[in-house]
């Protein structure tokens, strides 16, 4: 649909590949040029700590996108499944002896298997009902984490040992955003590569209508936990990777606001498309930042209000962002994006 | 012509006899910037706290600016609002860093749990709030408590009720139960404190939690009148207080419960919010109340306001962040005299924090030491009543055990 003018496919091939022009190919090489030698652009490691941030909420969006963007399944326990990544991949490492390459797709995947245990009232439920059970995971997990003794440290959380590769310690910022940089492209490129699979199909067509689903042959149960699997297997990378990042791990790291706003900033990026949690994350982790520019500053401008106005500001601003994009651009950031470039490619026509 | 060569030659002989003076009297010194990093959590769920904290903070340093400044050193704050966000510490440590900063204020536990490993990896010396993480501590690093953990505030008050109650006779044991924030400050007694009560001669009932911002506590307050608690101890908010002791009151349990909290629980704002219900209510404390009028500590932090804000503000927490003021103003001093202001740095604070023996708290704190090994500060704590609106003291000077991590 979005093909450049012009521009045939006479292959199967070329028909199912994600890159197709030369340009495109082009972009693709100076898009990963540039990010592999972002870190040497950065003068601080402070711009490159927001960009690590930003990609693992990113990757964690992504796996919320399959739930609810493709799926249709809602999900407010996301931030409970990043815990269970991030817990996982320290207990793994610490208690197993496992090497960081390989606690980490553990950790991914026991998040996929506490997803699916989760995702298992979708059958039943759906909308309201499903997304009060998954806050009950939200909590549960929270309470587990809580109370489960020295393995998971109780109120002290855990601490985490850094990660490596092959004796290659990454507990440098530009190692590590290099790193996280790689594991987006692999989620993304594997994210991708699934939505137009005969999975990620199913999973439109059970968000669309899950009877009409049914009748087609799609076992809907199947796809829902697969949803749900995938999804937290997403969340429980980006809870591995903060927590490597972070070397340190609590219960409060992963909070239900947290789930909330996942899911307010997923709609701002755009549901169901590949893109949308991209814009998401950068939108939320920017939003972020900005907010907590501008508002000491504004504190200090209304000195006699700042205690009751601004302490609250942050959660006003997105609440703003996310209810603004619902009303006048419930298919966010994405759809702009999306319009841009075709008006790009047709320009000067308006057709 | 002639009168013409004189001028210039005077004008000469006055600009040389000008250098001249500069140099006897030596080039001028250019005194060396330090910046403090605060981390401050001024906005999010502990704002009103926070913004207090700042307050005391930063004016004692415009005080000590004026009135005392550190010989060869002037210090620059950096704020940045971390809204006790686990997310926002980390790029604000990593900015922080970027900027050069020597040492830091941290305003909660959330912040000192997060960061702890990240300064040992820097070696930024940071003075903290954050008593609830006890792994601080063990094995020291660089994060300095401004006061005993909380399991040792809860200890106070359990030492404190103990001997009124074995003053009046009771002869079995006393119930404590906790009720409180569900965050790692709220819980932060639970864990090390409330075997230390068993053992000191509480039976020690099942805490009660709440999360967020309550409006009704009414539910763990039934559950304490049914297990007939005698002391209440909470860790959290003044605004939480509050709500606990409207409750109570509703309830008709405040003459019949001893209701505790910690440092934030008491100030200003819940005697607004609670009224008549705070009266008898404690507050555990490092520092002693705005009611010691003669104490010099005190009296500073009542001379600040009236220079800097023009009057008086009698919150708590104002006297809370001038307490890491004092110690990391005397820490740069120390430095600055032993290791010569242009070597001040974050390993000289870290080396004087570490070996100067006792800061002067002017008596708002007991005097504060640190050492290689500990970074506790003192081992003694304050109780404080609310008596018609104004806090009190109860007893002070409680000697604390010192509960080990």
């Amino acid at each position: 649909m979005w093909r450049p003018s012009g521009i045939f496919n006479v292959r199967y091939e070329q028909d199912r590949s994600v890159i197709r022009t030369r340009a495109q190919w082009t972009a693709l090489a100076v898009f990963l040029f540039l990010v592999a030698m972002a870190p040497f652009f950065f003068a601080n490691n402070y711009l490159l700590s927001i960009l690590i941030l930003t990609i693992i909420t990113i990757i964690s969006l992504q796996g919320l996108n399959f739930i609810l963007g493709m799926c249709g399944q809602i999900s407010v326990g996301h931030s409970a499944f990043m815990a269970i990544g991030a817990y996982s991949t320290t207990i793994f490492m610490e208690r197993l002896g496992f090497p960081f390459i390989l606690s980490l797709p553990c950790a991914g995947l026991s998040a996929a298997l506490i997803g699916m245990i989760f995702g298992m009232p979708s059958l039943r439920v759906k909308g309201f009902y499903l997304a009060l059970a998954t806050l009950a995971a939200q909590h549960l997990i929270h309470w587990g984490l809580l109370n489960g003794g020295e393995l998971t440290g109780n109120i002290y959380g855990l601490s985490v040992p850094p990660a490596s590769i092959g004796g290659f310690v990454l507990d440098t910022d530009r190692s590590y955003f290099i790193f996280c940089m790689l594991m987006l492209l692999l989620m993304c490129y594997f994210g991708k590569n699934l939505e137009r699979s005969k999975i990620g199909r199913a999973f439109v067509a059970v968000r669309d209508n899950d009877l009409a689903a049914e009748i087609m042959g799609i076992n809907i149960f199947r796809y829902k936990l697969l949803a749900f699997s995938i999804g937290s297997f997403y969340a429980g990378i980006a809870g591995a990777l903060w927590a490597h990042y972070l070397l340190q791990i609590h219960p409060s790291h992963f909070t239900m606001m947290d789930s909330i706003w996942y899911l307010g900033f997923l709609v701002v990026g755009g549901l169901g498309s590949a893109m949308g949690p991209i814009f998401g994350g950068i939108m939320y982790i920017g939003l972020k930042e900005v907010v907590a520019l501008i508002t000491p500053s504004l504190g200090s401008l209304f000195p006699s209000i700042s205690t009751n106005i601004f302490s609250g500001l942050a959660l006003i601003f997105y609440a703003l962002v996310v209810i603004i994009f619902l009303l006048f651009e419930p298919r966010g950031v994405n759809r702009q994006f999306n319009l841009l470039k075709s008006y790009y490619r047709l320009w000067p026509f308006a057709y | 012509m002639g009168s013409r060569k004189n001028s210039i030659g005077r004008l000469g002989i006055i600009l040389v006899g000008v250098l001249f003076t500069m140099t006897a009297f030596g080039s001028p010194v250019v005194a060396k910037e330090i910046k403090i990093g605060v981390f401050g959590d001024v906005t999010g769920p502990i704002a009103f706290t926070g913004q207090q904290f700042w307050k005391g903070y930063s004016d004692y340093f415009k005080w000590i600016e004026k009135h005392d400044p550190i010989p060869g050193i002037t210090v620059k704050l950096l704020m940045e609002d971390t809204a006790y966000d686990p997310k926002r510490y980390l790029p604000v440590l990593k900015k922080f860093a970027a900027k050069g900063i020597s040492v830091g204020y941290i305003m909660g536990t959330m912040g000192t749990m997060t960061m702890d490993k990240q300064l040992r990896k820097l070696k930024i010396p940071c003075v903290s709030e954050g008593s609830g993480y006890p792994r601080a501590l063990k094995p020291p690093g660089y994060i300095f408590l401004l006061r005993p953990l909380y399991p040792d505030f809860l200890a106070a008050a359990c030492i404190h009720y103990m001997d009124l109650w074995k003053k009046a006779g009771n002869k079995e044991k006393p119930k404590l139960m906790e009720i409180t924030w569900d965050v790692p400050y709220g819980r932060g007694c639970i864990k090390l404190g409330e075997p230390w009560a068993e053992k000191y001669g509480f039976e020690v009932l099942p805490y009660q939690l709440f999360s967020g911002q309550p409006n009704d506590l009414s539910t763990q307050l039934l559950r304490a009148k049914k297990l007939g608690a005698d002391l209440i101890y909470s860790n959290h908010l003044e605004g939480h207080q509050a709500v606990l002791l409207k409750d109570a009151g509703r309830l008709g349990l405040l003459d019949k419960m001893q209701f505790c909290g910690g440092s934030e629980s008491r100030g200003k704002q819940l005697n607004e919010l609670a009224g008549k219900a705070a009266e008898g209510a404690w507050s555990v404390s490092h520092f002693v109340d705005w009611s010691q009028t003669d104490n010099k500590g005190i009296q500073l932090a009542m001379d600040m306001q009236k220079e800097l804000r023009g009057g008086v503000n009698y919150e708590t927490q104002y006297i809370m962040g001038m307490i890491p003021a004092m110690i990391t103003a005397s820490a740069i001093r120390y430095a600055a005299a032993t290791f010569g202001p242009e070597n001040v740095n974050n390993e000289t604070i870290y080396k004087a924090l570490t070996t100067m023996g006792e800061i002067n708290m002017l008596g708002l704190t007991p005097n504060v030491k640190y050492s290689p090994t500990e970074r506790r500060p003192f081992k003694s704590m304050n109780i404080s009543k609310c008596v018609n609106g104004e806090w009190v003291e109860e007893k002070y000077d409680i000697e604390i055990p010192w509960l080990k991590p």
